[in-house]
């Protein structure tokens, strides 16, 4: 196994994003790494959120299902057209019914809900939460 | 929610159990498990357990409004769990909060880098102790949020229930 499930995971998505934010322009955060603090630089984090490892069968298979967010961030007070139409893109980029592969992983996509627009400290946060599931052989 | 029974009834139907018991079973484990990942605010000199408190059961509408009420512990999560099993009507059902701060409970909407954090220290005491009570932006008690890394796991739910029921 060249890494674990769990980087595995996340490495799928964050690299995803990161061609993402290369191909529209736009800064990527990833966790633990320091965003920008300057309002006119908008940016776009991503956060795993994975839950509880379970069985997904007798003895072999495990099933870990969690939320990708990717958080959009503009300049408050300039609206919601432009983060909306970053949602739209990610959304695309990020569609239900596909497949991010990894070895040793491959994460399916099952839904992508857009979030409610949270205004605070000169930003305007709209978070876009990525459904996933994987089945992994057991540890 | 309706798709939410679709799955459930479609599930039941090809494996040949009760359509109702794997509903009610499936919405109480997923209910209770949302409400008991709900942070109860840290702060001392703020009343904790108003964010739990105001989880509320209701069927086909959402229920409206904030109640003044206080739950550091699983009484919340008890009482929807008594509301889902002894509900007429359990074809569908809502969980809602209304309370301001559970959007940024749930997407994470506290300061990525807090400063100073939130003031711990008592009126009047000095100098004034502050507290950091979040990380990345979320709640260090609920580092995942609330809703969405439980909703994420409805189809494992429903499985165990189903399972259960056999």
């Amino acid at each position: 196994m060249s890494e674990g499930y769990l980087e595995a995971i996340q490495k799928a998505f964050d690299s995803k994003l990161m061609a993402f934010g290369s191909t529209n322009s736009i800064i990527i955060a990833l966790e633990n790494i320091n965003a920008p603090t300057s309002a006119d630089k908008p940016y776009l984090a991503g956060y795993l959120l994975p839950t509880e490892v379970e069985s997904a069968d007798l003895y072999f298979t495990d099933r870990r299902d969690g939320v990708y967010q990717v958080d959009v961030n503009y300049a408050q007070s300039t609206g919601s057209s432009k983060s909306n139409a970053m949602n739209d893109k990610l959304n695309a980029a990020f569609s239900p019914g596909s497949d991010l592969s990894r070895d040793p992983v491959c994460v399916s996509i099952l839904r992508v809900v857009p979030g409610p627009l949270i205004v605070e400290n000169g930003w305007a946060k709209r978070p876009l939460s990525i459904y996933w599931v994987t089945h992994t052989e057991r540890l | 929610m309706a798709e939410f029974f679709k799955q459930v009834s479609e599930f039941a139907t090809k494996a040949k159990i009760s359509n109702e018991r794997v509903m009610r079973g499936a919405t109480i484990k997923l209910f209770s498990s949302v409400i008991m990942a709900t942070p109860v605010n840290q702060n001392p000199t703020q009343h904790g357990g108003g964010l739990r408190a105001n989880w509320q059961l209701g069927g086909s509408s959402p229920a409206s409004g904030v109640v003044n009420a206080f739950d550091e512990g699983s009484a919340t999560a008890s009482g929807v769990s008594s509301g889902v099993a002894s509900a007429t009507n359990w074809h569908e059902f809502t969980l809602a909060n209304n309370k301001p701060e559970a959007s940024a409970v749930e997407f994470g909407g506290y300061p990525k880098t807090p400063k100073k954090g939130s003031k711990v220290s008592k009126k009047g005491v000095k100098p004034a102790e502050y507290k950091i009570l979040s990380a990345g932006g979320f709640s260090s008690a609920a580092p995942r949020g609330m809703v969405r890394v439980n909703a994420a796991r409805f189809d494992a739910i429903v499985e165990q229930m189903a399972r259960a029921q056999r």
